[in-house]
């Protein structure tokens, strides 16, 4: 039973997202809530009889240079929220669209795809078996890009296109490299050996480029901007997490650690440069995603259990975050019809509940107790001292004045007084959207407030 | 309405609930939020949900601080001081341009400090020292006073928050609560700290702002308490003696600004409040007597350029029960008139002078420089970010160009490749199929040759994407 429920994480929206193709808007609509409460209900069995230890199903299916290769999926304490993750913001994402986007059953199958592939990546526990999933998830990502969102999107995606598979030859290059050496692909024998300097290299400049780390981040603030919402709602909510946990749990597990923090530091300064100076909203947060990914990186590289369980967290926290937060631009382009900060100045002005979520939301991008980020980042900081030393702590400790200033500098422009304001339609008008968003908010809240659940859980991850 | 409701209950709530707190510092942030609440309530029409958000968050904040037992906890609380600090100063007046500037230096300055903090926290006993840095920006001490002058265009009720137990108080009385906090605080460091509290001083003396000039009289008393570190007891008292009486004394300036003339018996509380806030810092150290003499002058030329002001305020319906019942009451709550009188009037003669002295036209402003400072910082950060963001279009550009050239080489090399098989399209579909045999045949082994092909296809197909796509 629990090998079946495990497998129809991963197959149960590849199958709904074929039936969806068959199915009108009404019925999408109840598809995504009946998918949506029938997975986290599986998760939730799961996690609840084996606290995420389990269960764990190894098959054989074909060997590769006389390796022999598994299709091997389990729940693990790494990935057992990020599989939460993805169901929760696939299905987020969908609900979200389905009333208004156009061509809602190839949306939603290809949305479906996404999810099932990713659920493929976080549960695989053969190496072989986690590529097929990564390359897979690739292309409805890329036809989610190139099929809706603004004028640029094609170019956009085909962008998006060349980075991650350019990155995915590097990246198979470096896993056949790291495959050499060992037995078999299975979780526990990759981890078990350090990698090759040059496979770990390859592997790590192939995913860099999805986490993304500066200079290989360049496909993301237009696939971001030129995608419609839901879209970049699963991007940085869900696909930049493939690369971050891949990089977690299959390449930095024994890395250069100096280097991963150093590399990740320099990601931080140029991300917060680079956001600071947008003038389009969109393109503000799709920057502070490189930020903060990149103090997944620092974790990482400082290695101790602490920065592992930061960065794991920060994986999941920088989810619900940068969700509830393009969510949130959506919808301000939807009711205004622009995202430029320019124009939307003083849109902000007051104290209503319109006026004030973005508030939220803000002050939960920059990580204030209470909120989901605040933990991790703490976590990574303290991890990165504990783990080589308080000299390196300030790397990722920059990270609090820095967000502090894009994140404040925009509500300021956004909130002061103008003459000419544009005003905000009444919030039923988009009840769906704004629903997501307090869905969000909400996981964002209880992840800051209350995070045992989730240490508990990652206090296995360490070394 | 709903503010003000919020208000209500607030103040009835935490002046209930006060009496149940046992830890000094959460006890004195109760009650002071408890008055400074209720007073608000008559003081000014309703400011805002934010406004009333920013009172909850920093007094969580507070007792999350005193009450943490791990660096999250205790860390959580500290910040959320700071962000219920940004709430207040940004929502009392409603949201304006010089409030959204005042909130920002002042929530980016104390962010600053924090990377102190955490890198001290996570260096075990490494660097004990970044605790009480981050302590001393959080308290405002010289030269970090600026941001807490700035902060100063909040309303008085804000100030009487902020200086009194909620956001400042919690830089010094770290160090006091947990002991680690103040390992590498030498003698030294003590010397500066009196020395830094004779600046504030000046800088007190020489302010044009009643609220300003107050500021700097608590940048000075914390310094005094910073210097008092080794004695944690004596410390903690005449912290929480400032506290009560910086909060009076910014709520009887609020009323009297509001109302716009000092009366005589307004004159008089406010220079007992003024003595025994002196007197309670007297250490008996000369350099700390020099800066509360200091600071004696500049509450006399505070309370002389007011009673320099001619009668003639707007009437005020609440006038008759705001500032002085409630702070007779609170000066008397937690029992500070202990200090004798004769040691509060110490300061008094220099009240006095103080008094003539404000007729005199002289103003400065000490930490123009470190205010200039951080604002220049900040502009050259924010002018440097638009060359970064150019440098993202470059990157950009030269991407497309780079990428252009490659896929016409790899769809010239797929080209080449069937033009070197003579046999076209069917060949590349056989290779395919090839590749793909590899899945329909499962136990077939694959070669590394095999593994490479896809490489190529990968290669090959980008090629045909592109080409299609153009």
């Amino acid at each position: 039973m629990a090998v079946f429920a495990l497998n129809l994480l991963w197959l149960g929206p590849l199958a709904i997202g074929f039936l969806s193709l068959f199915l009108g808007r009404r019925a999408l609509w109840g598809l995504v809530v009946g998918s949506g409460f029938g997975h986290l209900l599986l998760w939730g069995y799961l996690y609840l009889t084996y606290h995420a230890q389990g269960p764990v199903q190894v098959l054989p299916w074909f060997s590769l240079g006389g390796k022999p290769l598994f299709y091997a999926i389990g729940l693990s304490p790494q990935n057992a929220w990020l599989v939460f993750l993805a169901i929760f913001l696939g299905h987020a994402a969908l609900f979200y669209a389905v009333a208004q986007i156009a061509r809602p059953r190839a949306f939603s199958f290809l949305v479906f795809l996404v999810m099932a592939f990713s659920q493929g990546v976080f549960l695989a526990r053969d190496v072989v078996l986690f590529f097929v999933f990564y390359e897979a998830s690739l292309v409805p990502a890329f036809l989610l890009i190139y099929g809706w969102g603004g004028r640029q999107r094609r170019a956009a995606a085909v962008k998006f296109a060349l980075f991650t598979l350019g990155g995915s030859v590097v990246l198979l290059i470096g896993l056949l490299w790291g495959l050499m050496g060992r037995a078999s692909g299975l979780w526990e024998e990759w981890r078990g050996m350090a990698l090759p300097m040059g496979a770990w290299w390859l592997m790590t400049i192939g995913l860099a480029v999805k986490l993304p780390l500066i200079p290989l981040h360049n496909w993301l603030g237009e696939a971001h901007v030129e995608a419609d919402t839901p879209v970049s709602i699963l991007l940085a909510g869900l696909l930049l997490k493939l690369g971050g946990y891949a990089l977690l749990s299959w390449v930095w597990i024994n890395g250069p650690s100096g280097l991963l923090v150093g590399w990740g530091g320099l990601s931080l300064v140029y991300a917060a440069a680079v956001a600071t100076a947008q003038k389009d909203l969109k393109k503000l947060i799709a920057f502070t995603s490189i930020g903060h990914m990149a103090l997944v990186a620092i974790g990482a590289g400082a290695g101790s259990s602490t920065a592992l369980q930061g960065a794991y967290h920060q994986l999941f926290t920088h989810g619900l975050v940068s969700a509830a937060l393009f969510a949130w631009v959506g919808y301000i382009e939807k009711a205004t019809g622009s995202r430029h900060i320019g124009y939307l100045r003083g849109v902000l002005k007051g104290v209503g509940f319109q006026q004030l979520l973005p508030v939220v939301l803000f002050f939960a991008a920059i990580g204030v107790p209470g909120t989901a980020l605040f933990v991790s980042e703490v976590l990574v900081v303290l991890g990165t001292g504990a783990g080589i030393g308080w000299t390196w702590a300030w790397v990722p400790a920059l990270s609090l004045p820095l967000t502090g200033i894009y994140f404040l500098r925009a509500y300021r422009e956004l909130a002061q007084p103008t003459p000419e304001q544009v005003p905000l339609p009444e919030a039923h008008l988009f009840a769906p959207q704004l629903a997501v968003i307090g869905v969000l908010l909400l996981g964002i809240l209880l992840a800051g407030i209350f995070p045992r659940p989730w240490l508990t859980v990652l206090s296995y991850v360490g070394p | 309405m709903l503010t003000r409701s919020l208000l209500i209950v607030l103040a009835i709530g935490l002046g209930v609930g006060s009496f149940a707190v046992q830890e000094p510092l959460a006890r004195a942030a109760t009650q002071i939020t408890a008055v400074v609440a209720f007073y608000t309530f008559f003081y000014a029409p309703a400011r805002g949900l934010l406004y009333a958000f920013g009172y909850g968050l920093a007094v969580t904040g507070v007792f999350l601080f005193v009450s943490g037992k791990s660096w999250l906890e205790i860390f959580a609380g500290w910040e959320l001081v700071s962000v219920g600090a940004w709430a207040l100063i940004v929502g009392a007046r409603g949201v304006s341009r010089r409030s959204l500037e005042a909130a920002f230096i002042a929530f980016i300055v104390n962010r600053v400090g924090d990377v102190f903090w955490l890198m001290a926290a996570s260096g075990a006993e490494a660097f004990p020292e970044g605790f009480w840095i981050a302590g001393l920006v959080k308290a405002g001490i010289f030269p970090f006073t600026f941001w807490l002058v700035q902060a100063m265009y909040a309303p008085a009720p804000v100030s009487a928050l902020l200086h009194s137990a909620l956001l400042v108080a919690l830089g010094v009385y770290g160090p006091l609560r947990y002991p680690e906090w103040r390992v590498g605080f030498d003698a030294g460091a003590q010397k500066a700290a009196e020395l830094l509290a004779v600046c504030a001083g000046i800088g007190a003396v020489g302010s044009r702002s009643p609220k300003v000039a107050l500021a700097w009289t608590t940048a000075a008393h914390l310094a005094g308490v910073v210097a008092l570190w080794p004695q944690p007891e004596q410390a903690q008292q005449a912290l929480l003696h400032h506290s009560y009486l910086k909060a009076a004394l910014f709520l009887l300036l609020g009323w009297v600004q509001r109302q716009g003339y000092l009366t005589l018996w307004e004159a008089g509380l406010a220079a007992v409040l003024a003595g025994l806030l002196v007197a309670g810092a007297h250490t008996g150290s000369p350099l700390l007597a020099i800066a509360e003499g200091l600071n004696a002058l500049a509450l006399g030329r505070l309370w002389g350029r007011f009673s320099l002001r001619r009668k003639g305020a707007a009437a005020d319906p609440y006038r008759g029960l705001s500032a002085p019942l409630f702070l007779a009451v609170f000066c008397l709550a937690e029992g500070y008139l202990r200090f004798s009188v004769p040691e509060a009037f110490i300061f008094l003669p220099l009240g006095i002078v103080g008094v003539w002295l404000a007729k005199v036209q002289l103003y400065w402003r000490l930490d123009r420089p470190f205010l200039l400072l951080t604002q220049d910082t900040l502009h050259a950060w924010l002018t440097w970010v638009r060359y970064w963001a150019g440098m993202e279009v470059f990157l950009g550009r030269v991407f497309v160009r780079v990428a252009q050239r490659w896929i016409r080489l790899a769809y010239l090399s797929g080209l080449t490749e069937v033009a070197m098989t003579h046999r076209g399209w069917r060949a590349m579909a056989r290779r395919a199929r090839g590749a793909l045999a590899v899945f329909t045949a499962p136990n077939e082994p694959l070669t590394y040759a095999q593994a490479l092909r896809w490489g190529f296809l990968l290669t090959l197909m980008t090629a045909i994407v592109w080409r299609f796509l153009r």
